[in-house]
């Protein structure tokens, strides 16, 4: 029987090469492969294939669940989807044969309100956090503003490689918690509240990878992993002047976004990072930061710098050139963006410092804000800027 | 682990098809079915047949392995590479492909295809993925209804 169909393949090979199941034979490990990159919910229904891969599923490591909530307004409906996708959920956690756990990843709603969200999420989450745990991705969307809090057991994870955590999450912690996550190499925070956020960095050693959004909430110093290669941070309404402390000199890529105020920063130098994008245009009174920065990032050849508020002032506006310039504008720039571009003078001074200074240039990009709309205030700073002499004669300035 | 076998300069696979490749060792690396075959030998050069991937099939699979070997190349320019590499296979390329990954042993290739080739199927009926895979069901319709009866909560 085997030999005649194998035969019946070889004849068939010729004439018809794309109708062989390729995929059956292979060993269930490959095909597990295949299931962790799918949801479980598509995992649960390759049951159904054949007798082959009737069991296959219940050997997975990777879970993932997204409910899907978008278009649904009425309350009743909400809850019996909700209800839907808690069977799922449970239905998988309980059929499962493996009882490890590599990935999980749960996206869905959250509320306080009635207790079955709570107790449901509370519950998956437990099961989640566990030795073999490598990577967990926890997005809550929480209708009550009430957010859901982290169990402790996970920042002592010591097989957590990956953390990604959004929405209505809180992470309490104390001076005192206790944090061991020493094989966590990416963290993403951007979540409703986070208590202590020095603590928890204080207990990730080899962090490679930061990307974090959040209100500092006491008065300390947030020290960067020594660790990093790639740190994207957010500062939200830091008014109690937060220091920040950011020495890691293995640092590739610096993100600096939506800044309402940016404290006091210490920097070493970055002698890695070739790209840079700041967020600077509200920093107050901070031109040293500024400058700090450009001094730290020498290998830098690409740097964006954005505004996104229209709010004065900027601290281009108190620019004042510095006696030397950094070395990153003088013999490393390559390429220049300013976003959100208004026509104050300040922006117009700093490109044109740039187009003096810059020995290596070979682009500048302006773009401009959608709220400046003047054709002759543009016309004018172009021709302005058009006078300044070049120190790159490569380099073109781009008005967009 | 390269350098304990800097002896050898170049070794040769020959696909099913009798179609010849001569690659570095450093290329090699990520098969561990031919690694093994390597380490097992002690002589300069190395000729090893791979009686179950095809020559197209194997000049990909170089190619990829040489992109990602490289250390010139920058991590972005291998992710676009990634891209690409997907971009102009059809699926029974794809799990081809899969079907030499697993038998050569290459993990992160084999991850790779695994992920191309979910991108298709996630969220499709079991019918498209039967059909997708080429995958005849041997169930009878009656355990087939009942298999999704009782599973029905998988299904909404």
């Amino acid at each position: 029987m085997a030999e005649s169909s194998s035969k019946q393949k070889k004849l068939d090979e010729n004439t018809s090469i794309m109708n062989i199941d390729r995929i059956s034979s292979l060993p269930d490990s490959v095909l597990c492969h295949i299931l962790s990159f799918l949801t479980a919910k598509t995992c649960v229904a390759t049951s159904l294939l054949s007798r082959r891969w009737r069991h296959v599923w219940e050997n997975i490591q990777v879970l993932e669940f997204r409910e899907d909530f978008h278009d649904c307004y009425e309350d009743d409906d909400d809850f019996e989807q909700f209800k839907q996708f808690s069977v799922l959920v449970n239905g998988v956690l309980t059929l499962r044969r493996s009882r490890d756990i590599r990935k999980f990843v749960l996206s869905c709603r959250h509320t306080h309100e009635d207790m079955f969200y709570a107790n449901s999420v509370a519950t998956w989450v437990r099961v989640a956090i566990g030795p073999r745990l490598e990577e967990l991705e926890l997005s809550l969307f929480s209708s009550d503003g009430e957010a859901f809090v982290m169990p402790y057991n996970l920042f002592t994870c010591t097989n957590l490689v990956s953390l990604s955590l959004c929405g209505g999450i809180h992470v309490k912690l104390h001076s005192s918690t206790k944090i061991n996550l020493p094989s966590l190499k990416i963290l993403q925070l951007d979540i409703d509240s986070v208590d202590c956020i020095d603590t928890l960095l204080s207990g990730c050693s080899t962090l490679e990878s930061l990307d974090i959004c959040f209100a500092p909430k006491c008065l300390s110093t947030i020290r960067m992993p020594h660790s990093l290669k790639s740190l994207k941070i957010g500062v939200e309404n830091n008014d109690i002047g937060t220091h920040f402390e950011i020495v890691s000199p293995g640092l590739e890529y610096l993100s600096i976004n939506q800044i309402t105020a940016f404290g006091p920063i210490t920097v070493c130098n970055f002698p890695e990072v070739t790209q840079v994008f700041l967020d600077v245009f509200s920093l107050e009174e901070s031109v040293n930061a500024l400058l700090n920065l450009l001094l730290a990032i020498s290998a830098t050849n690409t740097l964006e710098l954005r505004r996104s508020t229209t709010k004065e002032p900027s601290p281009l506006q108190i620019w004042v050139e510095p006696t030397s310039a950094p070395q990153c504008i003088v013999s490393v720039l390559d390429v220049f963006y300013i976003r959100g571009f208004q026509g104050y003078g300040d922006e117009v001074e700093f490109v044109a410092y740039l187009l003096r200074k810059g020995l290596v240039l070979t682009r500048i990009h302006v773009i401009c804000s959608d709220v400046f709309t003047d054709e002759r205030t543009k016309y004018r700073i172009l021709k302005r800027l058009s006078f300044v002499p070049r120190a790159s004669t490569k380099c073109k300035l781009i008005f967009e | 682990m390269a350098a304990e076998k800097s002896s050898i300069k170049i070794i040769t696979l020959i696909a099913a098809d009798g179609s010849v490749f001569e690659v570095e060792p450093n290329i090699v690396k990520e098969m561990k079915t031919v690694q093994s075959y390597i380490d097992e030998l002690d002589q300069n050069t190395v000729s090893i047949p791979l009686p179950n991937v095809f020559g197209n099939d194997l000049a990909m699979i170089i190619e990829y392995c040489k992109k990602h070997a490289s250390e010139e190349e920058t991590k972005e320019a291998k992710e676009e590479f990634d891209f690409e590499f997907v971009k102009r296979m059809k699926s029974d390329d794809k799990l081809r492909l899969l079907q030499a990954a697993s038998y050569l042993n290459m993990e992160s290739f084999l991850q790779f295809m695994a992920k191309a080739i979910a991108a298709e199927i996630e969220n499709q009926s079991v019918e498209f993925v039967r059909d997708y895979f080429q995958i005849e069901s041997d169930f009878t319709p009656e355990e087939e209804a009942e298999l999704r009866k009782e599973n029905e909560w998988a299904f909404k």
